[in-house]
């Protein structure tokens, strides 16, 4: 229920939490759980992992403590934290005064100002051998209360290292080097504290303070008033690097990255533009693309299992695979490939038993905003990442997540992918548990069905043209052609036009019919490659066995033309209830029947479009 | 006194001090609230700020000791801004 309170806060603020949330936050936890105590629900008790954490600083950070706690509450933890001043904790854990307190983790956060005056302060300068004695004695003391932790509670160790001195005076002549002193603190603390120490690992707080930028992270106020360093608005910041060791410590992590293929490993549509229409090369905009797959193969390496989930068709994939030039990831680089016309989470839910893992341990990238929400609805479990609609952006919003380490990289990590290539089944599934029905209603489809107009013919000639996968004949008319069919009483063309809640899709599929003997043949049948997969066909050809009623024809005739690329829709007629009749061999053609009258409505979730 | 201001603030100290619109009066100090400790102070701060979109400098944060020092450092702030 906290979980809950949590996640639907999140989805109301549409993504990152400012501190201020925290704040708000964790006062309606502490108001949850008040009541929770006072009246337990009968037979349900409450189950969330009990989550111990120590904090050792020399800084305030109670503040801290607020936005960890929501962060924790929100993986389904129970966390209960207590802290501790740096100077004079030793002789206070001696006394045993902290009470039996066992830790699960322990953070111990300094601040370097306070214990290398000799490196942050003009006053403390001291150089050559001298700093570096300093700097070994006074990072002795923090090896010895590392040492005493680790003994004491053998419990993992999460250091921080030390930022750079931005605020001492630098001698733009370089007679006392800042930069020097610093980089020596730093090489000197990774050597002797954190190297080679099982349990002890290092948070990188120079880095995260370089990202944001001194001038952001710093805050001269808080500092006087409160003794804590930074503005609260870099607090989740903080707080991200934290759980980035509390996730794997928990169980937490996720270990598999599904991905999609068109215009997310390559630009462009792989079924429409063909495997040299596709944007991969090392020049721009292709090497957005080159780039993040060398991304995701740094990921493979650290040991995170790649999937493939992609509407394609597979033999063009495999041969991109095999013949692209510049396709660097391999498929042996994917555990598992779903490359098929099935719908997105029933795949997932597929790789996730090949896998051998739960759909909790998955994420999920997509640059279709609709396979997304889909995969949201359908499959709440699996992490379905917002991409950005840049895709130079793809790569941030992947190192933007703090859900892939592992606290220790095995070389195992490396050959997971090898191991689970082995394990590979392909038992049958069962149905997914989700509802298809209440994705499709939740998008709130609106078409508008029409006969061509002036205003419509371009879309629908260039659609005729273009259109290579939802292509039932495939038939290329020219545009002379088709301004032909227009003025002849035995041609109708029609088209679809959709609106979802993501916006106007346009004019998204065209019809073309000729009216042989009463009959209608179905001569051009196609919707774009945007929409393939939302059950618009059915919805296209009731409008049309509609109109064909209301024009008393006698009976619809399907006609179905195998090409290299419309695999996706050979089923369609079949699908749809029509009657098989023959097939021409010569020309490989299949026709299909449908006698009219009775044709199905529409699906009920989508509504006709008001001009 | 600009009243939108004055719900605004008020809402946040509700909210951080768990008080009811009632309970308030601008005479309240952190005497008599028991969560407007130095921690609730900070809290209170970091949410006027981003409320507000002023960040208040040293001096005006430790100028807040009545619910009434909230009204005054915001209306002078929100004034000098226009």
């Amino acid at each position: 229920m906290i979980r809950e309170l949590i996640l639907d806060y999140e989805a109301k603020k549409k993504g990152k939490l400012c501190f201020h949330d925290y704040v708000l936050l964790e006062k309606k936890i502490d108001r949850l759980l008040k009541n929770e105590n006072l009246d337990p629900v009968p037979g349900e008790p409450i189950r969330r992992e009990t989550f111990r954490c120590m904090i050792i600083t020399n800084f305030t950070a109670e503040m801290v403590k607020k936005a960890l706690r929501v962060e924790c509450f929100k993986l389904g933890l129970a966390p209960e934290m207590v802290s501790h001043e740096y100077f004079g904790v030793v002789s206070k854990l001696g006394e045993g005064s902290e009470g039996g307190f066992q830790p699960d983790l322990i953070i111990l956060g300094l601040l370097g100002e306070e214990i290398f005056p000799h490196i942050y302060q003009n006053t403390g300068n001291a150089n050559g051998a001298d700093l570096e004695e300093k700097t070994r004695e006074e990072l002795e003391q923090v090896a010895a209360l590392a040492g005493m932790l680790k003994d004491r509670f053998k419990c993992p160790l999460l250091i921080h290292n030390f930022h750079y001195p931005f605020d001492r005076l630098s001698d733009p002549f370089g007679a006392n080097s800042v930069f020097e002193s610093h980089a020596y603190l730093n090489a000197c603390f990774h050597s002797n504290i954190i190297s080679g120490k099982k349990g002890i690992y290092c948070l990188d707080y120079n880095k995260l303070v370089n990202k944001a930028g001194w001038d952001r992270w710093k805050d001269e106020r808080q500092w006087y008033l409160f003794k804590q360093p930074f503005h609260n608005d870099r607090i989740p910041s903080l707080v991200h690097e934290y759980m980035r060791f509390i996730k794997p410590l928990k169980g937490k992590n996720k270990k598999c990255l599904v991905v999609d293929l068109d215009n997310t490993l390559w630009g462009g549509i792989l079924g429409e533009a063909g495997i040299d229409g596709i944007q991969l090369e090392p020049q721009s905009p292709g090497n957005i693309f080159l780039d993040f797959q060398k991304y995701l193969k740094e990921l493979a390496n650290k040991g995170i299992i790649l999937a493939i989930c992609s509407k394609n068709n597979e033999s063009d994939v495999d041969r991109v695979f095999q013949n692209h030039p510049f396709m660097f990831l391999k498929k042996e680089d994917f555990a598992a490939t779903k490359i098929n016309w099935q719908d997105k989470p029933q795949n997932v839910r597929e790789i996730s038993k090949e896998i051998g893992i739960g759909l909790d341990s998955i994420v999920f990238i997509d640059d279709n905003p609709r396979e997304r929400e889909m995969m949201r609805e359908m499959a709440p479990e699996v992490l379905t990442v917002e991409l950005p609609e840049d895709p130079a952006l793809y790569r941030a919003a992947l190192e933007g997540l703090n859900d892939f380490d592992a606290l220790t990289q095995t070389e195992e990590d490396a050959q997971r992918q090898l191991h689970y290539q082995a394990k590979k089944s392909r038992d049958s599934l069962k149905e997914s548990a989700g509802s298809l029905e209440g994705f499709y209603k939740n998008l709130k489809m609106k078409v508008a069905f029409k006969e061509i107009q002036p205003a419509s013919f371009d879309r629908i000639c260039q659609l005729v043209k273009k259109t290579n996968q939802y292509n039932l004949t495939t038939r290329r008319y020219s545009e002379d052609e088709i301004a032909g069919f227009v003025d002849r009483p035995d041609y109708k063309i029609y088209s679809l036009k959709m609106v979802d809640k993501y916006g106007d899709n346009g004019l998204i599929g065209a019809a073309i019919v000729h009216i042989q003997n009463g009959a209608w043949w179905i001569d051009v049948f196609l919707l774009s490659c945007r929409v393939i997969g939302l059950t618009l066909e059915t919805v296209f050809i009731s409008k049309l066995a509609a109109e064909a009623n209301r024009c008393q024809a006698r009976k619809l005739v399907g006609v179905y033309i195998p090409s290299p690329k419309n695999g996706v829709c050979q089923n369609m007629y079949r699908e749809l209830g029509f009657k098989h009749i023959e097939n021409r061999e010569d020309i490989q053609e299949e026709i299909w029947e449908y006698a009219l009258g009775k044709f199905p409505d529409p699906p009920d979730y989508v509504q006709p479009l008001q001009d | 006194m600009n009243t939108n201001m004055k719900e605004e603030a008020n809402e946040i100290f509700c909210s951080l001090f768990d008080l009811e619109p009632e309970d308030l009066n601008e005479n309240l100090s952190p005497d008599q609230v028991p969560e407007w400790d130095s921690i609730g102070h900070m809290s209170l701060i970091s949410g006027l700020e981003s409320k507000f979109g002023v960040q208040l400098s040293t001096g005006e944060i430790l100028e807040i000791q009545q619910l009434k020092d909230v009204y005054k450092v915001l209306e002078r702030r929100l004034n000098n801004s226009r």
